[in-house]
């Protein structure tokens, strides 16, 4: 860029990552390695009935023979999987039964990170009526609404506390949409799962408020392994919200999630990810390795799956948030704004499987790319020979921000139906100088003359969000490009 | 108001500007005609501090402050407005969200309060009204899709909003039809003020037969050769700008 | 480059032959065709520099009109084509055949095609044969400064062809290279273009038409690294696929970190025009500059049905109207040919190909 920006650009605070702090409270963490052993312990720990047990350990034995991805766009020195812990809690007498009885020490590390965990707060109208389940390393800390929902007839728990309490459902469709055996990580996550939210809306039932997860991880050299797994039976209805942070630390941390959605006729599911894992300092050291398999069945008819993600956060984010659609006139929807800056790699896009009639998909992907990050969208679109007059549309717009960074575009196309269409365009371009001058021209300063247009730029998809979501995330657009203005 | 001394700037070494100066009183209305390469544009990028645009010698006083020392939005909050010869077309972001930010930050700039959504909504209402614009233009994205009219009166009730100081109008009248020309004119006539000035900077006279400016400056090879009243504009009209060369000044 | 070898680079190269697994393809078995191919005639008054099974042939060569010393052979396979000092303009059209029978085993033929610096050339290449063994055509081109080069390829052969070839050229400053494929007629197609701009202002632009029916595999795989500044790239290629035919089209963009000022667009369309068809696309941006304008557009779909509508409501039968729209579909890249350098032979071997498939 050029002297001008420059110089403005020194006088920039550099970036500030507000959730960097570390919760001081007693954990209780299993030893490092990753073994049968440390299987068995996490399953005990959990008190886990012995189907799930075998079920992590085929998950496990199958892991050890697979060979870690390499064809994603991202560079990592090899990762040391037995040098991690699998397990971390913090120490609790009894389970709390009710959030009075929780660690104080944890409720003021949600009200900092802006969690709203006490329900008379969210009544009094001060935030959103939101129900959220706290998860804290590898444990669900608190979960609200519980009662509310639970007259409607809703679960929504831990899944820690479905296998207990709703044996059947989870034994149903856990790993009936990510088997076991689908990737290295999620074979991975599969074997020593800790925790997670397990979701199950009836038949008809319109989820009256979000529902929302919030992930932090908070212990030393430890990875977090978390499951989700939501369920809308014919005609539900849900929309729910996962936000992650963790705090600065200089090593990196490995975080492999697996969310499973499954979508029964006329089901709809709306999944939106705030994704503001510690990317690291300026210079590329620490940040959170992220590596997530998420895909969404839409199994039964006139189901709908939408997937928005904010990714901002990570040293390394690798995700695929992906619909099988298989019931006819089924619809998959991916709304992803990537935002890379100085050295995060970010290997990120969809898979959208046509396979029943008139099923139709959109995808809209922004990538910023900012310093000396890379970004690149990564997509698949195939329609199987049944997907009679199915659609999609793909929109991927790459934004470049200095000339030190990199972005790209790998789409697969794939058609085996003639009455299926499929569009695809891609973009690449950078900020103009013109467009910044303009907005410096009309007073405002080169940040927030950035700030403004790569909102813009991801307007489509910020716009996907659920109102109260929104506004957090084009903050966030602001913050995670800080620094980068030169 | 406006006092321009002895300016000399340059383009990547190569002088334009060659000792300009140019006094403008609050509430007059100045015109600056020249040929094309005469260095009009420079005069208004210096103006409004581009990038790229560089001061060898001279200064620029608005109201007694150095303008050349400040960034542009800094001149744009003490009150520089500069009507794009091309304006910028800035997708996904509407007309609403780039006035509303404009206006506070310039607001937070000069130690005024923000306004909220509803005072930005009245106020962007009434000055569209005033202007004779649809509230529907305030919708779109920033001159996406608009015709070149569009995006010029579009500037124009950017000016109406940001409420400046000193208006500099590059080259309004390029790539308008008549009628347009008019509406546009029209915008800037409601806009005179006894304490806003205004620069139009044009190569034609036609621009002048709506915008009537007090005075008239000749520019060319980087300086003013000649002032005078809107007789001069006819003058020029008659006799080109040959007439204008250094020697004939 | 020998088959063998080439074999071995798509077992290293995976993700570049991830859709035509070449191994594979070529373990199917495949009959002789029981008619024999028209032979190859250029056009009147263009040399025509032959090749019969992968080896120089003399005998239906006419060198005659070639300035002096253009054209070299090195060895059994190896060719040079130079156009050599600076404003060298050849401007009759130069034909390359490429005959296959059954005769004798197809030799990899290797092409070196030099241009000096301001220099200009059109270059038409003819692919025939009743040939079903694969054969293996690899050109290297190098333009130099301002040098022009117009290369158009067209084929003719039997269906039972194995068509894999890799061009693969550089282009220095101000220099252009302008390349036309038209691929059709083979049971198994690889046709690489790899186009490396290396100059200031170097420009490319590529296009295709592959017309695929029965139970051909079509593989266009192109390249075009941008790295030096100020480049443009243009790529359009479009597929038709009847029957139970397979097409892959992948045509990546790299820009270079100092390939500042790049403008590329690519488009790639698809036709399947059958329910047992597949299409495969992976159009692909690698860009590590930032004052670029890249882009690129896939579509794979069906004829409209509106524009089906209005011309049969005109009194068009639907086979006709179909022959009309893949017609205008096709001419949008054969447009990019001019007169003398292929086109209405192109435009021939279109019509022929609409008669027999639609």
């Amino acid at each position: 860029m050029n002297a001008l920006t420059k110089e403005r650009a020194s006088a920039i605070a550099e970036q500030s990552y507000k959730y960097g702090f570390v919760t001081d409270i007693e954990s209780e963490v299993a030893p490092a390695g990753l073994s049968e052993d440390t299987i068995r312990f996490i399953s005990a720990k959990k008190e886990e009935p012995s189907w799930l047990l075998e079920w992590r350990l085929k998950a496990f034995h199958h892991w050890q023979k697979m060979a870690e991805p390499d064809w994603a766009m991202v560079k990592y020195p090899p990762i040391d999987y037995q040098a991690a812990s699998y397990y971390a809690a913090p120490k609790q007498k009894n389970k709390p039964k009710s959030l009075d009885e929780v660690d104080p020490e944890l409720l003021r590390t949600y009200e900092k990170l802006g969690i709203p965990l006490r329900e008379q707060e969210v009544l009094a109208g001060v935030t959103p009526r939101i129900a959220v389940d706290a998860v804290f390393d590898s444990v669900s800390v608190a979960t609200t609404y519980k009662k509310t929902l639970e007259d409607a007839g809703i679960i929504f728990c831990p899944i820690s506390e479905a296998v207990k309490t709703h044996p059947e459902l989870v034994q149903r469709y856990l790993g009936s949409v990510v088997p076991v055996t689908d990737n290295y990580f999620a074979a991975l996550n599969s074997a020593v799962f800790t925790d997670g939210s397990f979701v199950y809306i009836p038949k008809g039932v319109r989820c009256p408020m979000e529902l929302s997860t919030y992930f932090r991880i908070n212990a030393e050299n430890t990875g977090q392994f978390e499951r989700t797994l939501i369920i809308a039976d014919d005609a539900a209805y849900v929309s729910y919200l996962e936000g992650c942070t963790a705090p600065k630390r200089d090593e990196n941390q490995l975080h492999a999630a697996v969310v499973e959605l499954v979508a029964h006729d006329d089901a709809q599911i709306k999944y939106s990810t705030v994704q503001n894992w510690y990317p690291g300092d300026k210079d590329g050291k620490g940040g959170i390795y992220n590596f997530v398999t998420k895909r969404g069945a839409c199994r039964g008819k006139r189901s709908k799956i939408s997937w928005t993600q904010v990714e901002t956060g990570s040293a390394i984010t690798w995700k695929y948030p992906s619909c099988v659609l298989q019931g006819d006139d089924s619809v998959g929807e991916f709304y992803s704004v990537a935002i890379t800056n100085n050295y995060q790699q970010a290997d990120t896009g969809t898979k959208m499987i046509h396979i029943g009639k008139n099923t139709r998909s959109t995808i809209i992907a922004k990538g910023i790319s900012a310093g000396r990050a890379q970004s690149t969208y990564r997509g698949l679109v195939r329609m199987l020979r049944t997907a009679k007059g199915a659609r999609n549309r793909t929109q991927c717009d790459s934004l470049l921000i200095g000339d030190q960074c990199g972005a790209h575009t790998v789409p697969y196309i794939e058609s085996r139906q003639p009455s299926a269409r499929v569009e695809h365009e891609a973009t690449t371009s950078k900020v103009s100088e013109d467009q910044l001058f303009y907005c410096q021209q009309r007073g405002l300063n080169a940040e927030e003359a950035m700030a403004l247009i790569v909102n813009g730029f991801c307007k489509e998809v910020l716009a996907e969000l659920p109102m109260e979501f929104a506004v957090e995330a084009q903050k966030l657009v602001g913050i995670s490009l800080e620094g980068s203005v030169g | 108001m406006l006092s321009i001394k002895n300016l000399h700037a340059e383009i990547d070494g190569k002088p334009i500007l060659k000792g300009l100066d140019l006094e403008i009183k609050a509430g007059e209305v100045h015109a600056i005609m020249g040929p094309n390469g005469a260095g009009k544009s420079t005069l208004s990028y210096v103006l409004s501090g581009r990038d790229g645009y560089t001061v060898t010698e001279g200064q620029v006083l608005l109201n007694g402050q150095d303008v050349l020392s400040m960034k542009p939005e800094e001149r744009a909050a003490a009150g520089v407005f500069l009507a794009f010869q091309y304006p910028v077309e800035i997708p996904g972001v509407t007309n609403m969200n780039f006035l509303k930010t404009a206006l506070n930050s310039i607001r937070k700039a000069r130690g005024e309060s923000e306004l909220d959504a509803m005072q930005m909504l009245k106020l962007l209402r009434a000055k569209a009204k005033l202007l004779g614009m649809s509230e529907e233009m305030l919708k779109r994205a920033v001159n996406v899709g608009f015709s070149g009219g569009e995006k010029k009166r579009n500037d124009i009730l950017q000016m109406a909003v940001l409420e400046p100081k000193l208006c500099v109008l590059d080259e309004t009248d390029s790539g308008l039809d008549i009628d347009a020309l008019k509406v546009v004119a029209e915008g800037v006539n409601t806009l005179r003020a006894a304490d806003r000035s205004m620069l139009v900077i044009t190569h034609y006279q036609r621009l002048l037969d709506y915008i009537k400016p007090d005075y008239v400056h000749v520019l060319a090879y980087g300086r003013i050769q000649r002032s005078g009243g809107p007789e001069l504009a006819l003058e020029l009209e008659a006799k080109g700008y040959a007439a204008f060369a250094p020697e004939a000044a | 480059m020998t088959l063998a070898a080439l074999i071995e680079r798509s077992r290293v190269q995976k993700e570049s032959w991830r859709y035509t697994p070449l191994e594979k393809l070529l373990a199917t078995p495949i009959s002789a065709p029981d008619t024999a191919v028209q032979p190859l005639v250029g056009e009147a008054g263009h040399p025509v520099i032959a090749f019969r099974n992968g080896r120089y042939y003399a005998a239906t060569s006419r060198l005659e009109k070639l300035p002096v010393g253009m054209f070299q052979v090195e060895g059994d396979n190896a060719c040079r084509i130079t156009v050599g000092g600076r404003h060298c303009l050849v401007t009759t059209p130069v034909e390359l055949h490429f005959a296959y029978d059954n005769t004798a085993q197809a030799e990899p033929v290797q092409l070196y095609i030099e241009l000096g610096e301001s220099s200009s050339l059109t270059l038409i290449e003819h692919h025939a044969g009743s040939a079903t063994a694969p054969h293996v055509v690899e050109m290297n081109v190098t333009l130099s400064a301002q040098a022009k080069l117009r290369h158009s390829k067209l084929m003719h052969q039997q269906a039972v062809a194995v068509h894999l070839t890799r061009t693969q050229v550089s282009v220095a400053s101000g220099a252009h290279y302008h390349h036309f494929a038209l691929l059709k007629d083979a049971r198994l197609t690889r046709h690489e273009v790899d186009v490396r701009l290396q100059g200031l202002n170097a420009q490319c632009s590529l296009s295709g038409v592959m017309l695929l029916a029965g139970h051909e595999h079509g593989d266009a795989t192109w390249r075009v690294t941008h790295e030096a500044p100020q480049g443009t790239s243009n790529q359009l290629f479009k597929t038709i696929l009847t029957e139970s035919a397979r097409g892959v089209f992948q045509g990546k963009v790299i820009v270079a970190p100092d390939a500042q000022k790049t403008d590329s667009q690519q488009l790639s369309r698809a036709l399947l025009l059958s329910d047992q068809a597949e299409m495969n696309a992976k159009p692909e941006l690698q860009i590590d500059a930032d004052d670029v304008s890249c882009s690129h557009g896939s579509t794979v779909g069906d004829l409209d049905d509106n524009a089906l509508f209005y011309l049969r409501s005109r009194g068009l039968s639907d086979a006709a109207a179909r022959r009309l729209l893949l017609r205008a579909f096709a001419d949008e890249v054969v447009e990019n040919l001019h007169a003398g350098e292929g086109h209405e032979v192109a435009a021939a071997l279109l019509e022929e190909w609409f008669h027999e498939n639609v």
